[in-house]
């Protein structure tokens, strides 16, 4: 039975982290230094190498899911104490300011350290929203067995359209070429779909094509309902519904597809904010120490 | 129902070869799980794809998998079946045929597709996660931020710091420098110090040393004296009190309980001293005491100095040498001015705060007094005066005005025939009879000045034994500066307030009272820290704690 991180040892690693606020919150209130609260006294002292050490804990998760061959606790139950521990940090580390922020590198270690740990929470709220919408659009299949079944719709779809000749022929076999999923950033993340066709504009001599967006092959279907409309053969006629048949299909599976592109990247998009910055976390915080040492 | 199950194989080539089994169930379910009558292995085949069943006498398929199945090219969630249809699961292609047997109610034949001869697409054609973005690489944005940062808030910054010469060529760029550590603002006193850090951090991996304190502050002065020394009190960096970089509101410690440490039990850190134990301005605060002026004569002459602490209280008087009356001065009907008419006083007429605000001028008698109290050497004739000095130097003008009197008046006065024969020369007797009426004149005239008429208004006049045209005046200290010695009371912090609601002197007939106010009219306004309403005051708001009088602080 899947047990969410969260509950990790009925959460075990929630009370460790409410204990750690709790004293916290209670030395920086029993706390009455001679200035007002800062860095400098004390207790500024101990929360901030308390904060320090929590965040190279939490960065050596990154270390520990890699060693496959640790005995070092579980794998989920570091994701758990990540987790609470890590916003633990967001009160251990602002208590440390003692709410004296600035435009300086001080503050900009604490407002980095702020959006790792909010896109972690991100993190943990897509790993909760996700993994079920994703399997259940997913059906058994994985996307390579979509696409391969795309490509058998659209062979048969192309055998169908060569039957039928220009320009039907050529408006189905470029919607086929210029199929595509995926792409950039916003395209993962919103399912935009920048598939094309090649859409006959005028009737002289020749066609003249130009490329036009085929967005969940909308536009094929819309030109292939008007080619409907005007077909009087019957034979025609039914290769045509059988071919509009085929891109209705088609159309259903590269949605499922996109779904299942778009929900993975939002699931996994998060870590491309939280690890480089945490990165940049490291390098103010190691800044952050000696400098507060050099200007003693 | 009974079905025939003909599997088609592949042998070689064209050649077919195929294996028939039977199978009896009323539910002939097809996919790829183990349990199924039809085993159909292959991913695009679900666990339970579909199923067959009799539905009013027809063989009808209906799929689970949400990819459904095809009938003869169609797509479908269910269709009847009939001879000859053509049904596509996954890979798979299933015709149904005639049952070659009577008892058989349906056949399929089941074979696996020849793979599709075009193309097939496969993921690895198209971007489908953020990790195909070659621009989106974790691993390069992280050693790029970290190298960054680390660049611009520890490398640049550390350039400057380290820097001896010219600091300000490198600040000049629009790069980080050193002030990009700064971790608040300093307060307004050293704001202008603000953007040179080594001013004050001399040395790097070094605390903030004494001496760049003492650039500027160089005569601290001791908060108590070197015999009471205490030791964790001297002996301290200047840093670890004055605490820089926390806002604009100062480095001067306002919690008086820094103070009350050890105030609170004063005579357990010093035994010796005459301090008295104090908690809070609010309720636990000595009375005030008073140190006053008092005259030193020497042969040198007089020198003032400061009394002991008294308590201040009606029997405590104050040696000024004056003889005044606030009360007269202050009548609300006014006090005769020098044309004879009333003229109504004020505190201000005569008391100007000093130019800091805190203290108050000395009085002067050129400037305060002599409007009114002239000192004419005649009624008849109150522009002729003495001038405000020494006794001597007031007989002596005195003298010299007579001497004039005697020159200018002579004719009318004196109608000696100077030119009779045989008289003595006319100049000796003219000189002897003037040296008698002015030395006649001058003793009348300072006797009236000295002892009746001027002097003795403001002074305490005294004839001197030895010499019957000499007199002294009592020594004169009219510096209220000396009564606040160890607060910091500032009277134009307080202008908003009439003079009169702290000090009594509308009802105050001598000069000798101290006229400074009881410490519970201060309280009136002034609460202590630890007070709910009111101006809450702590130690600093009337105290100071490093003291010139007791020697310039040493710094270590």
């Amino acid at each position: 039975m899947y047990e969410s991180f969260l509950k990790y040892r009925n959460f075990l690693y929630l009370y460790v982290a409410l204990t750690l606020v709790a004293v916290s919150l209670l030395a920086y209130w029993l706390h009455d230094p001679l200035h007002q609260p800062n860095g400098g006294t004390w207790l500024g002292y101990t929360l901030g190498t308390l904060g320090a050490v929590l965040v190279l804990w939490l960065t050596a998760l990154g270390i520990r899911k890699r060693a496959y061959n640790s005995n070092l606790g579980t794998v989920r139950g570091w994701v758990s104490a990540h987790v609470y521990l890590g916003l633990a940090l967001v009160v251990v580390a602002t208590l440390h300011t003692g709410f004296q922020l600035g435009w300086n590198l001080h503050t900009l270690a604490w407002v980095l350290m702020l959006i790792v740990v909010i896109s972690g929470v991100y993190g943990v709220w897509a790993y909760n929203r996700y993994p079920v919408p994703i399997t259940r659009n997913r059906a058994n299949l994985n996307r390579d067995l979509m696409l391969a079944e795309i490509s058998e719709i659209d062979q048969k779809a192309d055998q169908a359209a060569e039957a039928l000749g220009s320009p039907v022929e050529r408006m189905v076999i470029s919607a086929h070429r210029r199929f595509t999923v995926g792409g950039g950033l916003i395209s993962l993340l919103t399912g935009r779909d920048h598939s094309c066709m090649e859409e006959p504009r005028e009737r002289k001599k020749d066609w003249k094509w130009k490329v036009v967006a085929n967005a969940d092959q909308q536009r094929l279907l819309e030109l292939l309902n008007r080619e409907l409309a005007g077909t009087r053969e019957q034979q025609d006629y039914a290769r045509l519904q059988g071919l509009i048949d085929l891109v209705s299909q088609k159309r259903a599976l590269a949605h499922r597809l996109r779904e299942d592109i778009r929900m993975q990247s939002l699931m996994r998009i998060w870590l491309y904010l939280h690890v480089p910055l945490t990165f940049m976390l490291l390098a103010a915080l190691t800044a952050h120490i000696v400098s507060v040492f050099i200007y003693w | 129902m009974k079905i025939l199950i003909r599997k088609l194989i592949d042998v070689a080539g064209d050649t077919r070869a195929h294996q028939d089994f039977e199978i009896s169930t009323s539910r002939l379910t097809l996919g790829r799980g183990t349990d199924q009558d039809v085993l159909l292995p292959g991913e695009r085949v679900g666990y339970q794809h579909a199923d067959i069943r009799l539905r009013r006498g027809m063989p009808e398929i209906r799929a689970h998998a949400t990819t459904g199945v095809t009938v003869n090219g169609q797509n479908t969630r269910s269709a009847p079946l009939s001879v000859d249809d053509e049904i596509g699961i996954g890979g798979y292609r299933l015709v149904v045929i005639a049952p070659p047997e009577p008892h058989q109610d349906l056949a399929l034949t089941v074979e696996k597709h020849s793979e599709t001869a075009g193309e097939v697409m496969r993921e690895s054609q198209f971007t489908t996660g953020p990790e195909g973005l070659p621009w989106l690489r974790q691993r390069r944005w992280a050693w790029l931020g970290f190298l960054a940062v680390l660049m611009l808030g520890l490398v640049l910054p550390g350039m400057v710091a380290w820097e001896d010469a010219d600091r300000s060529a490198l600040r000049n760029t629009p790069l980080p420098d050193d002030r990009f550590w700064n971790s608040g603002a300093t307060s307004r006193a050293h704001e202008f110090i603000g953007q040179a850090c080594e001013n004050c951090h001399k040395v790097p991996f070094q605390r903030v040393p004494n001496s760049a304190c003492a650039d500027c502050h160089e005569d601290m002065g001791r908060h108590v004296s070197s015999v009471t020394e205490q030791p964790d009190v001297t002996g301290r960096r200047c840093a670890d009190c004055h605490r820089e970089h926390n806002g604009h509101q100062g480095v001067i410690l306002d919690d008086q309980q820094f103070c009350t440490d050890c105030h609170s039990r004063i005579r357990e850190v010093a035994p010796d001293t005459h301090l008295k134990t104090v908690r809070d301005f609010g309720d636990q605060h000595p009375d005030f005491r008073v140190r006053l002026a008092e005259p030193r004569t020497t042969e040198q002459g007089t020198h003032w100095h400061r009394t002991k602490r008294r308590e201040l209280n009606a029997s405590v008087t104050e040696t000024s040498g004056l003889v005044f009356d606030h009360k007269v001065h202050l009548a609300d009907d006014g006090v005769e001015n020098e044309t004879g008419a009333k003229e109504v006083m004020a505190c201000g007429d005569c008391h100007q705060p000093d130019a800091g605000g805190r203290g108050m001028k000395p009085i002067n008698m050129e400037r305060h007094c002599s409007r009114c109290h002239a000192l004419s050497i005649e009624d008849d004739d109150p522009d002729r005066t003495v001038p405000h000095a020494a006794p001597a130097r007031v007989v002596e003008s005195l003298r010299e005005y007579f001497s004039k009197r005697f020159i200018e008046d002579r004719p009318t006065r004196f109608s000696v025939d100077l030119n009779r024969p045989g008289a003595p020369p006319a100049v000796d007797v003219l000189q002897r009879e003037g040296l008698d009426w002015v030395d006649r004149r001058t003793g009348e005239t300072a006797a009236e000045i000295f002892e009746r008429r001027v002097c003795d208004t403001c002074h305490k006049v005294q004839r001197t034994k030895q010499d019957k045209n000499g007199w002294s005046i009592a020594p004169v200290n009219v510096d209220y500066n000396y009564w606040r010695h160890s607060t910091r009371f500032s009277h134009e912090k307080h202008d908003n307030t009439e003079c009169g609601e702290c000090h009594d002197a509308a009802r105050s007939e001598k000069a000798a009272e101290v006229l400074l106010p009881d410490i519970q009219v201060c309280r009136q306004c002034h609460t202590g820290a630890k007070g709910k309403q009111g101006l809450r005051s702590n130690c600093v708001t009337c105290h100071r704690f490093h003291y010139s009088k007791h020697g310039k602080l040493e710094l270590p």
